[in-house]
């Protein structure tokens, strides 16, 4: 029993040790990534200065003067090092170019907006397709499976412009109902929140589970032929009660590993339905200032982006070994 | 009420930016203009508005307004004769402390070359030009220039070397017939009645609504489906907003009587040729071929989204001419077929029979009417190679002079002379459509400047035009394109602005007739 | 599968692997689909200009939003531009940025794997980490960034997406190679003195490219869908060029409603497309794994 005692808390110390190496990683990584967007960024041709002003005609001299106003005339190393400090000072990059906005105010305002979105999605899909994945691997080739795998085969192909667009003529032109314009936290106007919220995460939860359907039906399949399975189909127990207690904690470990793969896929997503659905949040955002060429934002919200995927492909890692405690906490072993 | 629109406007400083995104919202905030402001009943003329009157000197040197004493800035304090020195200063010369320079207002160069501005009494002031500017009033009564500065505000700040305070730091406090409620950025702005406006009209105090909510719905198909569901009274303005035919019908089959299209002039569609840069196109026949060339009716259903008419290369010479009023109506009556046999036996001559290729500077917010040119002179055995370029590098290129040719839609000016930004030579108006550097053209603004009747300068804008768009065709003129934004049949009042999308957002007219 | 084949993979592989198809498509009758679908968007593409009704360019103001009809098969859009004659040059377009994607993908991205797996140690685990910081990217932040860069092009469009699915392909490659590092006859092979040139070109990576390229074909979907994502922003392949992408987001924005075939009919292609290539890569996996299930049992019982 002592033994055991000392295997467990050496087990768990393991763990912590393995956790803090993999936030630790995090920091170079999220620094190389915002110092690629930085580089990428400011070769770019184009000014921003002429974007401020608008579709009107700019005297050059003004145009020099409102350069040195914003910073654009120190070097590249002067700028990304001002970033940088701005990061860890809480200015999370000064502010917008174009709109004055601080950049931390934007994401304060436009991170619970993506985060909701994206969070919806995530486990919405995960309660729809665990159980359908099951499904379509017990009736494999019959019609519960068929109708699944068409299922998952629309949400791959159908472009989300083209649902998205559809989804609003539909509900326009069958009950004369559009979503809410305005979107609602919801902790101000739950129900409104809803309204707006559900059409986008709907979309996105297609495709997104659509991934994670296919991979839980096949690895339920491929327990379904491992030993332990046929045993315990051989020893006269109930079909759900094989299925719940041999099955299903297998086939949920490639698909969290799916949520943490599919993550960017997502976020792109939801890059696009923020802008069809009127969504306030990071996407719209970045989309927004990639057009308009503000670069502190640009700068700021895709490594926002960056992080978020970071986070959760961690948060993957770690239930992952929950999930299977097979998997060994070793730092090199680490992907 | 309602009204919507695109994009978030960007740090709600008019001094800063044109964007039609900011000045749908900054009429009824900050008022429909500054001292002047167009005429609500003609929109060529000038009004007064901040100002009660104005003198000038004989020499147009020395202009002196009278400011109004029922002013009020929205947090109740009285408008004074200083505020709107600080205004015009800032606009002018910007703000130096210490290392911390704040640029002038993007349409300094417009104002002209004011020399200084001084407060003679508390109410009277007094701008002084270092040249003679006749048309000062003109160009002030732009409803882009609005005063959304208060001094009693921005100037502490300023002093403290936060130069570049704009009016979003001040809370938005204005001038206008609205004051600001609530901003819940990049989804709805809330404005309210502002009770000590000064306005009156017949039905009483202005403004009649109680406020407006503006909510931003960025994509112009979520905007068709709300605002045909019921959620919206009016419609957004910005390219990609304004209707076209095809989604107009379903407005009309939802809507039927409830809904009518509000029509303002959105500009000339055009194709200009950067004549400084070697090529074909430095012979004026190979461009007048190419005007010649292009069937400029059926830009309007392909290119201008189904609303607008032709332009003729000049003004028809007999119709009546409404002072105040330069840009006539222009309608284009040319017989196709004709045009196109002139156009290649122009090109055949110049020695181009088997055509030529040529660059086009295209923006990629909007590459349809690129499209179309390029169909139109693939006939005439032109190939024109689009550059397609983001907002950014579109700004940059349209002033250099690394590209052949370009197109673009332009607001037309009040007044001719303001024309010369955009047609004038290059050494003086560097970041004009056409570019030439033809002596001629400045000498003939500089004799519209200094013309000193009516008639002269209409007879003087008469000769620009024919020499500009025929004897040199530096610019062809495709159609002049309309904007429709869509209104609730129950919006009453509205100002449409017939010439300038920037005009007349103030609402402070408008009252609501629900059934 | 006998010893004697895993000793000299490269050729016969290739013959095996394409010799393969038949019979997976007689097992297999969706692969056969896919297939099928994919050949036809493929010929439709090459022979675009045979196919082909009309000039996809040329415009005609009188032909303006015709619905289908028996000159127009897939009606006309805006500027009376045939429709089914630009989706048919589209195909080009767009599987020439699918292809040139994936290609530019999967090169850098399988040896890098590759090499990452066969060195080990110190240069894999700083391979890895670069290809955390690119994976960390969501596919259409870093194809943004790259298409606001580079400027709109078809080219610009292809590097932007190929640099998104690198490191996924690379981070596939590596995993393949790794499984079979340990296998006996790279072992052999290392003990007759083999260079590693030759071990990894020999041996590695034709024994680990089918599942790779199982996957890569389905990469193919997402390339093209991401073209379509990149043109709804605007940053995608800039006109006159008719790409699906641009065509769905043109009829989208203009006349969804009132012209639905142009943006039923792009669609259409762009799903089938998608949807095959994402088959094909499904049952080309299952495929492979089978066959390599039953080649592992006997060796498991040497």
């Amino acid at each position: 029993m002592a033994g055991q005692g000392v295997e467990a808390a050496l087990k768990l110390n393991e763990m912590y040790r393995y956790i803090a190496w993999r936030l630790a990683l995090i920091v170079p990584t999220v620094l190389a990534a915002s110092t690629v967007i930085f580089l990428v960024m400011r070769v770019l041709p184009g000014d921003i200065t002429l974007v401020i002003s608008g579709d009107v005609a700019v005297n050059p001299e003004v145009r020099e003067t409102l350069r040195e106003e914003l910073g654009l005339n120190d070097s590249l190393h002067i700028q990304y090092g001002r970033w940088l400090w701005s990061m860890v000072n809480g200015e999370f990059g000064g502010r917008s170019l174009e709109s004055q906005e601080a950049i931390g105010s934007m994401i304060g305002r436009q991170l619970p907006v993506t985060l909701l979105l994206t969070g919806y999605t995530i486990l919405l899909s995960i309660v729809v397709s665990v159980p359908l994945g099951l499904l379509a691997a017990t009736w494999k080739d019959r019609w519960p499976d068929r109708l699944v795998r068409v299922a998952t085969l629309g949400g791959l192909a159908l472009p989300h412009l083209w649902i998205a667009l559809l989804v609003l003529l539909g509900l326009l032109l069958l009950f004369r109902w559009s979503p809410p314009i305005i979107y609602d936290a919801p902790w101000t106007d739950p129900w409104s929140h809803l309204q707006v919220m559900a059409w986008p995460t709907l979309i996105l939860a297609w495709e997104y589970s659509s991934h994670l359907v296919r991979v839980t039906r096949s690895s339920a399949l491929e327990s379904f032929n491992q030993a332990y399975v046929t045993t315990a189909r051989s020893k006269g127990l109930p079909g759900y009660v094989v299925v719940l207690r041999h099955v299903l904690p297998n086939a949920l470990i490639p698909s969290v590993t799916m949520v943490g793969l599919q993550i960017g896929m997502l976020i792109s997503g939801a890059l696009i339905l923020e802008t069809i659905f009127g969504l306030p949040g990071i996407g719209r955002g970045l989309v927004r200032a990639a057009i308009s060429r503000d670069y502190p934002v640009i700068q700021t919200l895709a490594t926002l982006l960056v992080v978020l995927s970071l986070v959760v492909n961690l948060v993957v890692d770690m239930l992952y070994r929950v999930i299977d405690p097979r998997v060994s906490y070793s730092v090199d072993a680490g992907h | 009420m309602l009204a919507n629109r695109g994009d978030p406007p960007a740090g709600f400083d008019p001094l800063r930016t044109s964007s039609i995104a900011l000045h749908h919202i900054a009429g009824a905030l900050f008022g429909p203009g500054n001292l002047v402001m167009r005429c609500r009943e003609n929109m060529y003329a000038v009004c007064p508005y901040l100002a009660s009157s104005w003198t000038t000197n004989p020499g147009f040197t020395e202009w002196t307004f009278t400011i109004r004493d029922d002013v009020h800035w929205h947090d109740g304090t009285l408008f004074t004769a200083e505020d709107a020195r600080f205004w015009l200063e800032l606009a002018q010369f910007g703000a130096t402390v210490g290392d911390n320079v704040r640029a002038p207002a993007y349409f300094k160069g417009e104002l002209g070359d004011i020399e200084r501005v001084e407060v003679l009494e508390h109410d009277r002031l007094r701008v002084t030009f270092s040249h003679r500017n006749p048309h000062f009033l003109d160009v002030l009564a732009n409803p882009r220039f609005k005063i959304a500065h208060p001094r009693h505000l921005m100037q502490p700040q300023i002093k403290q070397g936060d130069v570049s305070v704009n009016p979003l730091d001040v809370d938005l406090v204005g001038l206008g017939p609205f004051t600001l409620d609530s901003y819940a950025r990049g989804s709805v702005i809330s404005i309210r009645r502002f009770d000590r406006y000064w306005e009156e009209a017949l039905g009483g105090m202005l403004p009649y609504l109680e406020g407006i909510d503006y909510v931003m719905i960025p994509d112009p198909f979520a905007m068709d489906v709300a605002f045909r569901s019921g959620r919206l009274d009016g419609g957004a303005r910005g390219q990609a907003h304004y209707l076209t035919a095809e989604r107009k019908e379903g407005y009309v089959r939802d809507l039927g009587d409830d809904v009518f299209f509000a029509e303002m002039e959105g500009g000339n569609f055009r194709l200009a040729f950067n004549v400084l840069k070697a090529g074909p196109w430095q012979d004026p026949n190979v461009r007048r071929a190419i005007a010649l060339w292009i069937d400029k009716r059926a830009s309007i259903p392909s290119a201008l989204g189904g609303f607008g008419w032709t332009s003729p290369d000049l003004g028809p010479p007999n119709i009546p001419i409404p002072r105040h009023f330069i840009n006539w109506p222009k309608f284009d009556a040319g017989e196709l077929q004709q045009k196109r046999a002139e156009a290649q036996q122009l090109l055949a001559d110049a020695g181009y029979a088997e055509g030529f290729s040529m660059g086009h500077l295209c923006r990629g917010l909007n590459t349809i009417p690129c499209e179309f040119l390029k169909a139109q002179l693939a006939g005439l055995g032109i190939n024109l190679r689009l550059q397609i370029v983001d907002e950014g590098e579109w700004n940059r290129a349209r002033v250099s002079l690394d590209y052949d040719s370009q197109e673009g839609r332009l607001t037309p000016s009040p007044i001719p002379e303001g024309t010369e930004s955009v047609y004038g030579r290059y050494s003086s108006s560097p970041d004009a459509y056409a570019k030439h550097d033809d002596a001629r053209v400045e000498d003939l603004y500089r004799r519209l400047r200094e013309a000193l009747t009516f008639n002269q300068r209409v007879e003087l804008w008469r000769e620009i035009d024919r020499y500009l768009i025929v004897e040199q065709t530096y610019v062809i003129p495709i159609a002049e394109s309309i904007n429709v934004v869509p209104y609730r049949t129950h919006v009453n009042g509205l100002v449409i602005p017939t010439e300038d999308a920037h005009t007349h957002t103030d609402f402070a007219t408008v009252w609501l007739d629900r059934a | 599968m006998s010893h004697y084949d895993r000793h000299n993979p490269q050729p016969r592989k290739l013959i095996r692997f394409l010799g393969g198809i038949w019979p997976l498509t007689r097992a297999r009758p969706l692969a056969a689909l896919a297939i099928t679908a994919l050949l036809l968007v493929i010929s439709a593409a090459l022979l675009a200009d045979v196919v082909a009704t009309h000039d996809p360019l040329v415009q005609d103001v009188s032909q303006r939003l015709k619905p289908p009809g028996a000159e127009h098969y897939f009606g006309t859009d805006g500027f009376g531009r045939d429709i089914f004659s630009r989706v048919v040059h589209g195909a080009r377009v767009s599987l020439l940025v699918g292809f040139a994607a994936v290609v530019m993908a999967a090169v850098p991205g399988i040896s890098i794997g590759a090499l990452s797996a066969y060195w080990g140690g110190k240069p894999d685990l700083l391979i890895q980490r670069i290809i955390d910081v690119l994976l960390g990217f969501p596919i259409l932040v870093l194809a943004l960034i790259m298409a606001v860069a580079l400027g709109p092009s078809t080219i610009a469009v292809a590097i932007a997406i190929a640099l998104a699915l690198a490191p996924q392909i690379a981070r596939l490659a590596r995993a393949s190679v790794l499984s079979i590092k340990g296998d006996t006859y790279v072992e052999a092979a290392r003990a007759v003195g083999a260079s590693s040139f030759r071990i990894i070109w020999r041996h590695l990576l034709p024994n680990s490219f089918p599942p790779v390229l199982a996957q890569v074909t389905g990469y193919f979907g997402a390339a093209v869908v991401a073209e379509t994502a990149l043109s709804f922003i605007g940053l995608g392949v800039p006109p006159p060029f008719p790409s699906w992408g641009r065509m769905l987001q043109e009829g989208a924005r203009q006349y969804f409603e009132a012209a639905p075939w142009a943006t039923i009919f792009p669609g259409l292609a762009l799903s089938v497309t998608v949807l095959s290539s994402a088959l094909l890569g499904d049952e080309v996996r299952d495929w492979l794994d089978r066959k390599r299930a039953v080649a592992i049992e006997p060796r498991s019982r040497e």
